[in-house]
């Protein structure tokens, strides 16, 4: 009787060989991500900078005629009312101004506490890229090392805590395999966390997205750039009825003037 | 004031941490705020065409759809629209509703109506809230109104020096009530020191656009010479200018004067 050898794949092989495209593809829609929220952060800083020059500084101008009717208005005829208003409006005018013309503000000296120090560390020498055992992980762990570089530069312990515990738990995994290779289920489940984080991670990422999009600013872009499918530039129209608005202000203010002038005060 | 949308004090949740200027939050506010309301809105602007023509229907139809995108202008006139049952069946939420929404977000009518709104559900406290945000939006009609409630001790404790401050707003816009509810209180030194000349100022601003009572307080101050130089042809012009429009004082006065001095 002739030997009939089937080669069956292992089951496991399988399994591990479909875990592992998974986990590639996920990682990779998660580099995806990380890249659409940089972008887009980096796209409302410049839309951010074009609309307070464009329209911010308007804004201020406006808050300021408006500041100096309340004051003439004090002027002409004081009572704790209309005292209270020109504050309310010099105030604003102020706010108005900072925000318009002021410069970014300056980020706050980066002095971490001593245990963010050490939480980074024990962070940094476990995904560092050049720890990665191969290529897949070395892409992977410069991923890793870039969040971590930024939760530690803006004090954020929370998520360098969450990088810590993952690779913790990944490699717990890893450990409880006697001898030095890792037996398939291990690998199975290691690679079923890994998944899992990565999946997370999106879903934080979206939600970030999210959060960006919604912001004020955010829906000002969204809003410009749907304009200009139409041929229109928000941020001029914005400015032009700001324009009138401002000249309809001075008008209001030389009235004011005038009557202040006629009383001679 | 409930605006602090407008003081800065709103916050950008930061996600992951990536933080944009908080303290900018309040200028990007309005930006976001006075773009959705722009009239070049297209669906307000075939709104506007539609109702301009009578179609009503159509025109609420527009409307709606630029309030849902947050045209305040839209959402005040859709909560007219409710409440008028024009081109919609007269639904009183739906016009409380829009209403609301267009002064949460700022509109000064909206929020006058609002005001009004709740005037006569007898909520004054409301009422007042509203009232001063519109006229602190410099709502002429908003300021008289403001200037009543406190004179009246509205929904707030009565004053009478706030009341001439925000009389004299509404009457240095031109607004014909104001201007004689401010002749008033210099007239009778309520709230503001007494001055005649003063007086007699508003009152002339206020006669010259019809309101019978400065018509009457006009001429009686040229006929006592309180303020002004007595002049007696002034005090029959004005004394009959009000009688005309059914003052009662005006027509006893009038009478009066016919009788001894036709």
């Amino acid at each position: 009787m002739p030997a009939e050898i089937i080669l069956q794949p292992n089951p496991n092989a399988a399994d591990l060989a479909e875990k592992r495209e998974r986990l590639a593809a996920v990682r990779a829609a998660l580099a995806e991500r990380e890249s659409d929220v940089a972008q887009l952060h980096s796209q409302l800083k410049v839309f951010e900078g074009r609309y307070l020059q464009r329209v911010g500084v308007l804004y201020a101008e406006l808050d300021e005629i408006a500041a100096r009717i309340t004051e003439r208005e004090v002027d002409l005829y004081d009572s704790d009312s209309a005292r209270r208003r020109a504050q309310e409006a010099r105030e604003r005018a102020q706010e108005t101004h900072e925000a318009a013309f002021g410069a970014d503000q300056e980020p706050e000296e980066f002095d971490p506490a001593p245990s963010l120090k050490t939480l980074f560390r024990e962070v940094a020498r476990r995904i560092h890229p050049d720890f990665a055992s191969d290529e897949a992980e070395q892409k992977h762990f410069t991923l890793l090392m870039t969040r971590a570089n930024q939760a530690y530069s803006r004090g954020d312990a929370e998520t360098l805590q969450r990088l810590l515990d993952d690779h913790l738990e990944i490699n717990a995994a890893r450990a409880e395999a006697s001898g030095s290779d890792e037996s398939d289920g291990v690998t199975l489940l290691r690679l079923a966390r890994q998944i899992q984080h990565a999946e997370r991670d999106i879903a934080a990422l979206e939600g970030e997205l999210q959060t960006l999009l919604g912001s004020e600013i955010g829906q000002l872009y969204t809003g410009a750039e749907a304009a200009q499918q139409d041929d229109r530039d928000l941020l001029a129209e914005l400015a032009a009825s700001l324009r009138e608005r401002i000249a309809d202000a001075q008008y209001r203010l030389e009235f004011v003037e005038r009557q202040v002038s006629a009383l001679g005060r | 004031m409930e605006d602090k949308a407008q003081s800065g004090l709103q916050h950008i949740p930061s996600g992951g941490g990536l933080v944009l200027h908080s303290g900018r939050t309040s200028i990007f506010a309005r930006g976001r705020r006075d773009a959705a309301n722009s009239s070049s809105n297209s669906d307000y602007q075939s709104a506007v065409a539609a109702y301009n023509a009578g179609r009503f229907p159509a025109a609420a139809q527009s409307f709606k759809q630029a309030a849902d995108q947050g045209h305040a202008e839209s959402q005040y006139i859709l909560s007219t629209m409710y409440d008028a049952g024009k081109g919609v069946p007269q639904d009183g939420a739906q016009a409380a509703l829009w209403e609301r929404t267009a002064a949460e977000q700022g509109h000064v009518y909206a929020q006058a109506n609002l005001s009004f709104r709740c005037y006569s559900a007898s909520d004054l406290a409301g009422a007042f809230e509203w009232c001063q945000r519109a006229a602190d939006g410099d709502l002429a009609w908003a300021q008289y109104n403001l200037g009543l409630m406190y004179q009246k001790g509205e929904g707030v404790a009565p004053s009478e020096a706030e009341a001439a401050h925000w009389y004299r707003l509404a009457a240095s816009q031109g607004f014909a009530d104001a201007q004689q509810r401010l002749a008033d209180l210099y007239y009778l030194g309520q709230g503001i020191p007494r001055s005649y000349a003063q007086a007699a100022l508003w009152y002339r601003r206020a006669a010259e656009q019809g309101s019978a009572r400065a018509q009457f307080q006009l001429g009686y101050l040229y006929d006592v010479g309180l303020g002004i130089e007595h002049d007696y042809a002034q005090y029959r012009y004005w004394t009959r200018m009000a009688a005309e429009q059914g003052h009662e004082d005006a027509l006893r006065e009038v009478n009066r004067r016919d009788y001894r001095d036709p």
